[in-house]
């Protein structure tokens, strides 16, 4: 997980499988991540480009990001079309803008 | 009423995103989970029947472990090579090919007569095609369910599963099973029980896989092996107390063999009734107002059900024996009861024993399952054609023959289709691939005929259609 401050948005490019281990070892850190952009009033940028697989532990973590900074500020971006189809079945896609 | 939509919109969003990661897995992946909890459900077969049978007070545990064999092992068995993700199947020929999609969340009602092993058949099938699977159990068998739901998700897990891939959903009320039949997110609805929660589960809006209720005859024809056929019916019949629907449930016999026939059924523990006794067992094991079995009798053995009614009968008796005149409401024992009561026909020659078989057949068991007991392949093919029923069991136990996978090729499954008779969409042994949408890839692949047919011919009002169709195939 790569977290590139920008002037109007904070953007996270994260790698490859997402599984569950892996969403274990970066949640604190995304945690901290949220807390900033929430204290800087920052929307938040989730790049998943070199993704190729996500666990049900990363669609929690998308949530609990818009639980906290509202849908509105939560992006993800460059999405593969099978992690797009994992949004679109979970319905997150009705609340989140993810392409 | 707030409470229950929470709490089915949380199950929901649950296995919403079940499903979503569950469509990432591929076939190896997706059989490594399924072989995972095949294993935990064979190695605690003793004790969820042990349990399922002290909590619901029906059946023999040792039968229920049986059911969960079959449940396990021989579901997996029968599953266990099936393609079920992505391109399963390819015809160059005709440039079709088939992909496999899963379907979504599926919501698995589970009956107290055999619970832990529905639960653990229903979650091998969902989990064998991506499908998450919430698990609704009577009311009088959810601690068993609820262990085996336990022991089948902590085994999926371990082999990476997708979190919440099985929910065992602890309704509070029928409002809570109501909307969570009747939620758009719900895909399915796979429903095993009587016909009051399959009827619900139709009338839902929501797809539905329900079972119709058996009312099972056997015709024991004049060529039968009558030592055979008497062990084998006593052996089904009596498995678990008599509680699968495609347990025996009348005998109709021909006449020339009916006394041999009698003689050894009684050598093997079966007990005639009197009429007197018959009035008796019918009081306690029927509802005349309802017009079905009592709850009471199900799944209780022969000895306790005389006692009951009270009705003196020998130690050794398994099995109550009630010889009848006719068929209907009128004759309560000619009824779908599962417990080890058997109704008893002796009939003048094969046209009036089949002719008695369609009476039973038609009488709360259309679409079931139905068996006879012979040595001539032209009766069993005439009697077959002229049934109503989903199974036509040959020389076989029809409790054991009519799940599949022990006696015959059939699928094995705890959810046995009626056909549009039993109000079911489907006549099959439910399996794996009922749980699947497949999907064609159609590469184009013109129609021959229709290019050389000039097509402006349809349009001339003097052309009929046996020159259409010549002309259509002049070039075949």
């Amino acid at each position: 997980m790569k977290k590139t401050n920008e002037k109007s948005r904070m953007i996270i490019v994260f790698e490859q499988t997402l599984d569950t281990r892996a969403c274990n070892e970066l949640e604190e850190e995304l945690i901290r991540a949220m807390d900033d952009c929430e204290s800087n009033g920052l929307p938040v940028v989730f790049d998943l480009t070199e993704v190729d697989f996500i666990a049900s532990s990363f669609l929690r973590l998308c949530m609990k990001a818009s639980r906290q900074l509202g849908s509105e500020n939560v992006s993800i971006v460059n999405v593969a079309p099978p992690i797009k189809k994992v949004f679109k079945i979970a319905g997150f896609t009705d609340y989140l803008s993810i392409c | 009423m707030e409470k229950s939509v929470d709490l089915v919109d949380d199950v929901l969003t649950r296995a919403l995103s079940a499903a979503a990661i569950f469509s990432q897995l591929n076939q190896k992946k997706t059989d490594r989970i399924v072989r995972a909890v095949y294993e935990a459900g064979l190695n605690n077969r003793i004790k969820l029947a042990r349990m399922a049978a002290d909590e619901t007070g029906i059946g023999k545990w040792e039968d229920k472990v049986i059911k969960n064999v079959v449940a396990t092992q021989y579901v997996y068995e029968s599953i266990k090579n099936q393609k079920t993700v992505g391109i399963i199947s390819e015809d160059h020929e005709s440039g079709i090919s088939e992909i496999a999609q899963p379907i979504g969340p599926i919501l698995a009602i589970i009956p107290c007569t055999n619970p832990t092993s529905t639960v653990m058949f229903k979650i091998l099938i969902a989990l064998k095609t991506r499908n998450p699977i919430i698990i609704s159990s009577h009311h009088r068998a959810l601690e068993c369910c609820r262990e085996a739901v336990r022991l089948c998700y902590e085994a999926a897990l371990n082999a990476d599963a997708p979190d919440d891939c099985i929910i065992f959903f602890e309704r509070g009320s029928r409002d809570d099973t109501r909307n969570l039949m009747c939620d758009k997110r719900l895909a399915l609805i796979l429903a095993t029980g009587g016909e009051s929660v399959v009827k619900a589960a139709y009338s839902s809006g929501t797809p539905a896989l329900g079972v119709g209720a058996g009312n099972v005859p056997v015709f024991i024809e004049e060529t039968a092996d009558i030592a055979f056929a008497s062990e084998q019916i006593m052996l089904s019949k009596t498995f678990d107390n008599g509680t699968i629907c495609a347990s025996e449930q009348s005998l109709v016999v021909d006449g020339k063999i009916a006394d041999a026939f009698a003689a050894d059924l009684i050598s093997r523990g079966a007990r005639f009734l009197t009429d007197e006794e018959m009035s008796a067992v019918a009081n306690i094991a029927f509802d005349s107002q309802k017009l079905t079995m009592t709850p009471e009798v199900v799944g209780q053995s022969a000895i306790r059900v005389a006692e009951m009614a009270g009705i003196s009968v020998k130690p050794e008796t398994k099995l109550l024996v009630a010889p009848l005149k006719s068929v209907g409401c009128q004759c309560p024992l000619s009824c779908e009861i599962l417990a080890p009561i058997v109704a008893w026909y002796v009939v003048d020659g094969f046209d009036e024993a089949v002719k008695t078989c369609i009476d039973l057949n038609f009488h709360g068991g259309i679409g079931h399952t139905v068996s006879i007991y012979s040595n001539d392949e032209d009766k069993i093919k005439r009697f077959a054609v002229t049934m109503n029923a989903g199974r036509v069991l040959v020389n076989t136990p029809s409790s054991q023959g009519a799940v599949g996978g022990l006696y015959n090729r059939l699928n094995p499954s705890l959810t046995l289709g009626c056909g549009t008779g039993g109000k079911n969409i489907t006549m099959d042994n439910v399996t794996a691939g009922h749980l699947l949408n497949i999907q064609r890839l159609a590469r184009r692949r013109v129609n021959e005929r229709m290019e050389h047919f000039d097509a402006s011919l349809y349009f001339d009002p003097e052309i009929d259609a046996q020159t259409i169709e010549r002309l259509f195939n002049l070039n075949r």
